[in-house]
């Protein structure tokens, strides 16, 4: 059986037909794949410039520059931009963009937007595509950066958001311009991230290499301070010895304040010197056997002592008794700072309780405990304990001032012991250190090993270590200040926990102000409410609460935010300064200090206090009669815009408009149409000398006057010279008017007019026809006896009459060119055709574009009359 | 003297920069001074600042004639959908330029294009005539939605009353591919709605080639019913449903796919007879009319009664330079010193998903030879068999010799 040829024909057009379709298919699927490689490979490539930038650019906003370009110019976008961070929290602002022209530039810059938290955290994102739902804020960055469809993620680093990602298209627009989707947010998410990294991995090689060179700086150039103090300090210790005869009392106290300060210059300095030489291998120990380390350790407890009794603390020693005789070998000197640094710190940070210490014998070496009650160290900050300048925050401030040196030395000495060092501590419950230091020789440097013990100076390393803590007697601070306080003087707190430096300064403002002390800023807080400084002088760096804590607990609170302050501190650097102000402080002192110039800062300052209560009183009643001009001015404002005409009039055949836009509130331009009768229109546009009030003022005097005898006797000179007349007897001398005055008869269009001193109006005939209107007289108001000619046009059909003050023709561009009669005329050459209010429109939308926002210093007035065709 | 001419190219932000900067270069690669000026960017520039940039650069005597486009093309440069600005200048000694334009073109292309024809047929025009046609593509916007100027009724207007038809190339110009509303460049003037016209008399030879690279796949489909551009019914069923079935139900694609990919040919050549690339006139689908399931196309010119077949678009270039090479073996001896490539916007790799420009390909033959200006158009004219036709996803070379 065999199928009719129809069915066959028809079968094969159905596998043609297939066939087709699967080519056509596979060409798409094709296509797809190798579009969808080729965005891979973009992607690709834009990674990698990236990572050029990162590896190349010391600056982030230099990778950020160079990123917005490359995602637009790799990844087809039409405008990326990165937010930046600004010092309100969630709140950024465009700080780098592309896609957009220099004109958007201050647009953008001045743009701020608010994220939501999770901008913060990492997992916000939006995604704007032509479905997506509206929000606030996605309306708000359409508007704002002109871009309808966009993503935006956060480029995090270990603190919060470098800034946020924001890049997208101008046009959705299937097959060429999908929406975007979760596959282009991923690509966004994977190039914040890269950047991110980038950055972070950047700046912790940056970190390392900065570190480095720090402590190599410090160790240079605390060698080179080493000589200058060994010089003052030995004649020092010499006078004070006695050795040349006993000093006057006063001396002798100062000298013992010199002694003490640069004993613990050289205590700071030996330190950095030998932690420098500790991490650079430079350092030479000398281990020895230690088969009486709890002895040794023993007597280094006892040196602390005095210092914990006075302060009530309890300070236990247990010894394994184990440990004698073991086979263990230390650098006694250093072992001995080692020692020394633990218990110090110990019994800085502890206020009651106890400071224990503690010997064990474990299989494999010896472990020693210091234990305390103290204030323990928060959990974030345990993995920086041991890291060099660092010392843990306590709430707002470090609690004792120190290097920061000291557990980083513990660290090194006990890895140098083949060793190491631990810690435990909870905020508030204490400390517990435990150094572990193997017992035998095997982890040692064989040169580095010596048989015998070496001879202990446990009072030699007490006294270079020396601790400064010397408790002050707080409640009598300040008795001799309240005792000496005199009313008429003007007083002054100066916060500063070095003791010494506090009487320092005492002494040296005494006789000018009344001077109260503070021993920290919480003190210091305390002590202005107490006493109402009219300044007060912090140092930067103290317990509990810091200058720049105290200096913003001052801007903070209503009543003393006015209060003049001068940070007084060691840090030096622009940076230091800049941050010193920007927490609010008036003035930034560095130390050492000249005292001439302390002084004169101070005094400086509370002279331009004064001035500014002085300024600000002067500014408020300023400020009110601004006010009061201010309201004058809109009064004439509203007066004069009162006068204009509402609306021009409509007569058949004609078309008529008018517009003043004044070059300040009030202007002094106006001009009027008045119906004479059912077939006459007076038509007129003056222009008074001087602006403002007063301009204004003589503007409705000069209105008034015209209307009334327009209606008297509408002839135009008639007109002009009455109420010149009327005018110079009604108005101060010397002011005076410019204008143009013509009645329109609508039924014979014959315009008859006078002109006194104005512009010439340009009437535009057929074709390019254009005549003046000049005949008339001088201006009205100058002269008593002003007379007027007149003269007489007719406008034909499609005659356009154009009146204007010389706003229009003189406005200047900010190339100083004037718009001149010239672009007039051929505004209204090319626009004649149009109505008379769009015409009107077309003038000044043409003078403000040539202006291109230079500012006016004269009204600018335009009237067109039209005889309809 | 002889003719010279140089291209050049720019991607400056700042419209006038561009034009300067493009034409001091084509300027220097020609070393002789303009003539004629032929001046193409795209819609992100401002027309009026980039042509008073170009003005200044070739002088005020210099003819010149241009427009959008969507991208630019010279030796050395490639670049679509930025601020790519392109310039040749060609100097012309015994080479008469004239050059026409006819606004109001919205609407009444048909109209326009008889004026013009009357016109370029007054002018005493020497042999060689060559004849480069442009006009805005983008009508614009109205309550329908989108709307183009077409170029069929124009060229039929130009046909009926030119007499002979001079050797043509035309652009239909696009700006960029949302369609914003197209400018044109002719002399002093930046003008709108308008079909120009340039007639170069004597002197030099403009020969052209049509290049696309599709083959037909699958056997004649006829179009039943359709509405000006919108092709309702092929074969007496919905064209959208037609083609839906074609790609199967499996392939996962939506009439919203079918934009700038589905592309019909109409081949002017023996209907059963082998494949001739010059033979076929490629007409793209615009957009879909989802409510009515038709095609929107470029052009009106597929009505009830067209026979159509649905074209593959080839992935390998070698067709660029086969085509290239037939050519410039037509020239006969003569001296090429210019080329000027009119290239389909669609046909540009970002838009059309190959991995290379097909563009690339012309830059590595023809631009090794002779100076290269080249732009993205939204329609292309040139001749197909024996008609002037207006095509789509297709590049016309013209090479300029003397």
């Amino acid at each position: 059986m065999s199928d009719a040829p129809g069915a066959e024909l028809e079968y094969y057009r159905e596998q043609v037909d297939r066939l087709a379709g699967e080519s056509l298919r596979l060409d798409y699927l094709v296509s797809a794949l190798r579009h969808e490689l080729k965005q891979k490979r973009q992607a690709f490539g834009l990674l990698v410039e990236l990572q050029q930038h990162i590896l190349t650019l010391s600056e982030i906003s230099a990778v950020f520059a160079g990123a917005v370009r490359a995602v637009n110019s790799v990844l087809g976008m039409d405008r990326t931009l990165v937010l930046l961070p600004t010092d309100r929290a969630h709140v950024y602002r465009p700080g780098h963009w592309a896609g957009y022209r220099e004109e958007a530039a201050d647009r953008l810059r001045s743009a701020t937007f608010t994220f939501p938290e999770t901008f913060v955290d990492g997992t916000g994102h939006l995604l704007a595509h032509g479905a997506s739902e509206r929000t606030p804020l996605i309306d708000q960055l359409r508007t704002t950066l002109e871009l309808p469809f966009f993503i935006a993620v956060p480029v995090l680093a270990d603190a919060g958001p470098l800034g946020l990602f924001l890049s997208g298209r101008l046009r959705e627009a299937r097959p060429l311009f999908p929406p975007l989707d979760a596959g282009d947010l991923d690509t966004f998410r994977t190039l914040a991230n890269f950047i991110a990294t980038g950055v972070r991995n950047k700046r912790i090689v940056v970190l390392e290499q900065m570190d480095r060179l720090k402590t190599e700086f410090f160790a240079n150039i605390s060698h080179e301070f080493r000589t200058p103090i060994t010089l003052t300090l030995g004649p020092l210790q010499s006078w004070l010895s006695g050795r040349h005869g006993p000093l006057p009392d006063a001396l002798a106290r100062e000298a013992d304040v010199m002694r003490r300060n640069q004993e613990r210059l050289l205590s700071l300095i030996n330190q950095i010197l030998d932690l420098a030489k500790l991490e650079s291998g430079r350092m030479r120990f000398m281990f020895g056997p230690a088969p009486d380390v709890n002895r040794f350790i023993a007597e280094r407890v006892e040196q602390f002592r005095p210092a914990c009794d006075a302060r009530g603390l309890r300070l236990e020693f247990a010894a394994d008794e184990r440990l004698n005789g073991a086979d263990l070998l230390i650098d006694r000197e250093q072992f001995d700072k080692l020692v020394f640094n633990l218990l110090s710190n110990a019994e800085k940070f502890t206020d009651a309780g106890v400071v224990r210490v503690t010997t064990e014998r474990h299989a494999d070496g010896l472990v020693l405990t210091v234990s305390d009650s103290g204030i323990g160290i928060p959990e974030d900050q345990l993995p920086h304990v041991f890291d060099r300048f660092r010392q843990a925050e306590g709430g707002a401030a470090r609690r004792h001032v120190g290097t920061g040196l000291g557990l980083a030395w513990v660290r090194e000495v006990a890895r140098l012991h083949g060793g190491a060092v631990s810690v435990r501590s909870e905020a508030g419950s204490g400390s517990t250190f435990r150094v572990f230091v193997p017992f035998g020789r095997a982890h040692l440097d064989p040169s580095m090993v010596v048989d015998a013990p070496a001879a202990d100076d446990p009072a030699g390393t007490a006294a270079m270590y020396r601790s400064e803590h010397r408790p002050s007697d707080f409640e009598s601070l300040n008795d001799d200040g309240e005792a000496a306080f005199d009313a008429t003087r003007q007083t002054v707190l100066y916060a500063e926990d070095n003791q010494d430096l506090r009487a320092y300064v005492r002494r040296l403002l005494a006789p000018m102000y009344n001077v109260f002390l503070a021993v920290d800023g919480l003190d210091a807080q305390e002590k202005i409410d107490r006493y109402k400084p009219d300044l007060v002088l912090t140092d930067e760096m103290m317990p509990r609460l810091t200058g720049r804590g105290l200096v913003e607990s001052i801007r903070a609170d209503p009543v003393r935010r006015g209060t003049p302050v001068i940070v007084l501190t060691a840090r030096s650097g622009a940076q230091a300064r800049i941050e010193g102000l920007e927490a609010g402080a008036d003035d930034y002192v560095t130390k050492p200090f000249d005292e001439q110039e302390l002084l004169a800062r101070i005094r400086n300052l509370l002279r331009a206090r004064a001035q500014e209560k002085e300024l600000t009183e002067l500014n408020r009643v300023l400020e009110a009669r601004v006010e009061e001009q201010i309201a004058k001015l809109r009064v004439g404002a509203r007066i004069q815009s009162d006068l204009l005409p509402k609306s021009a009039p409509v007569i058949p055949g004609y078309e008529m408009a008018g517009r003043t836009l004044p070059a300040q509130v009030v202007g002094g331009d106006y001009y009027d149409f008045i119906a004479v009768d059912d077939r006459r229109y007076a038509v007129c546009l003056g222009d008074v000398a001087g602006k403002g009030l007063p301009a204004a003022l003589l503007m409705a005097n000069l209105q008034a006057t015209v209307r009334g005898q327009t209606l008297w006797n509408p002839s135009a000179c008639d007109c002009m010279t009455r109420s010149n007349t009327l005018l110079f007897l009604s108005t101060d001398p010397g002011r005076y008017a410019t204008m143009f005055y013509g009645v329109l008869n609508t039924r014979s269009h014959y315009f008859s007019y006078t002109n006194a001193g104005h512009n010439p109006p340009i009437v535009f005939g057929g074709g390019d026809r254009v005549s003046r209107l000049s005949v008339g007289g001088t201006v009205v108001g100058l002269f008593e006896g002003s007379t007027y000619e007149e003269d007489v046009v007719h406008l034909q059909p499609g005659d356009l009459l154009v009146i204007f003050s010389d706003g229009i023709t003189e406005a200047l561009n900010t190339a100083g060119d004037e718009f001149g009669d010239e672009r007039l005329i051929a505004v209204v050459a090319e626009r004649r055709a149009e109505s008379s209010e769009s015409l009107v429109d077309g003038i000044m939308s043409a003078v403000t574009l040539h202006a291109r926002g230079t500012p006016q210093w004269d009204d600018m007035t335009v009237v067109v009359v039209k005889h309809c065709p | 003297m002889h003719a010279r001419a140089g291209a050049g190219y720019s991607e400056q932000t700042d419209s006038y920069q561009a034009g300067y900067e493009a034409a001091q270069a084509a300027l220097a690669e020609a070393g002789a001074p303009a003539d004629l000026a032929l001046v193409y960017c795209t819609s992100k520039q401002d027309p009026h600042r980039l042509n008073a940039g170009v003005r200044a650069a070739v002088g005020d005597t210099a003819r010149i004639h241009g427009g959008h486009s969507v991208g630019a093309i010279t030796r050395a440069h490639l670049g679509y959908e930025g601020y790519q600005t392109c310039v040749g200048v060609l100097s012309l000694p015994g080479t008469d330029i004239h050059m026409f334009l006819e606004r109001d073109l919205a609407g009444r292309e048909m109209a326009a294009g008889r004026a013009l024809g009357e016109r370029i047929a007054a002018v005493s025009c020497a042999d060689p005539r060559n004849l480069l046609l442009t006009y805005d593509s983008v009508r614009g916007r109205t309550e329908r939605g989108l709307e183009l100027n077409l170029a069929t009724p124009l060229i039929e207007g130009i046909g009926q009353t030119i007499g002979t038809w001079p050797t043509v190339a035309g652009v239909g110009v696009f700006g960029d591919l949302q369609f914003n509303p197209t400018y044109q460049f002719f002399d002093h003037e930046v003008v709108q709605q308008t079909a120009s016209a340039l007639l170069l008399c004597g002197g030099v030879r403009m020969d052209t080639i049509i290049m696309h690279g599709c083959e037909p796949a699958g056997r004649y489909h006829t179009i039943t019913k359709a509405e000006g551009p919108l092709v309702l019914e092929i074969d007496g069923r919905p064209a959208i449903g037609m083609i839906e079935q074609l790609l199967g139900a499996g392939s996962n694609k939506t009439w919203e796919d079918f934009p700038l990919f589905v592309t019909l040919g109409v081949n002017r050549g023996q209907r059963f007879g082998p494949f001739r690339e010059e033979d076929y006139a490629n007409r793209l689908c615009m957009a879909v009319d989802k409510e009515r399931g038709g095609l929107i196309m470029f052009e009106n010119d597929l009505q009830a009664g067209s026979e159509v077949q649905l074209m593959r678009r080839s992935i390998d270039f070698t067709y660029v330079g086969k085509r290239c090479d037939e050519l410039l073996a037509r020239l006969e001896g003569r001296k090429p010193f210019f080329a000027l490539y009119i290239d389909c916007a669609g046909r540009a790799a970002a838009y059309c998903g190959t991995e290379r420009e097909e563009a690339e390909e012309v830059q590595r033959i023809i631009g090794g030879r002779m100076p290269l200006l080249g732009m993205y158009s939204g329609v292309e004219i040139a001749r197909v068999g024996q008609q002037i036709q207006a095509l789509d996803w297709t590049g016309v070379l013209c090479v300029f010799s003397e």
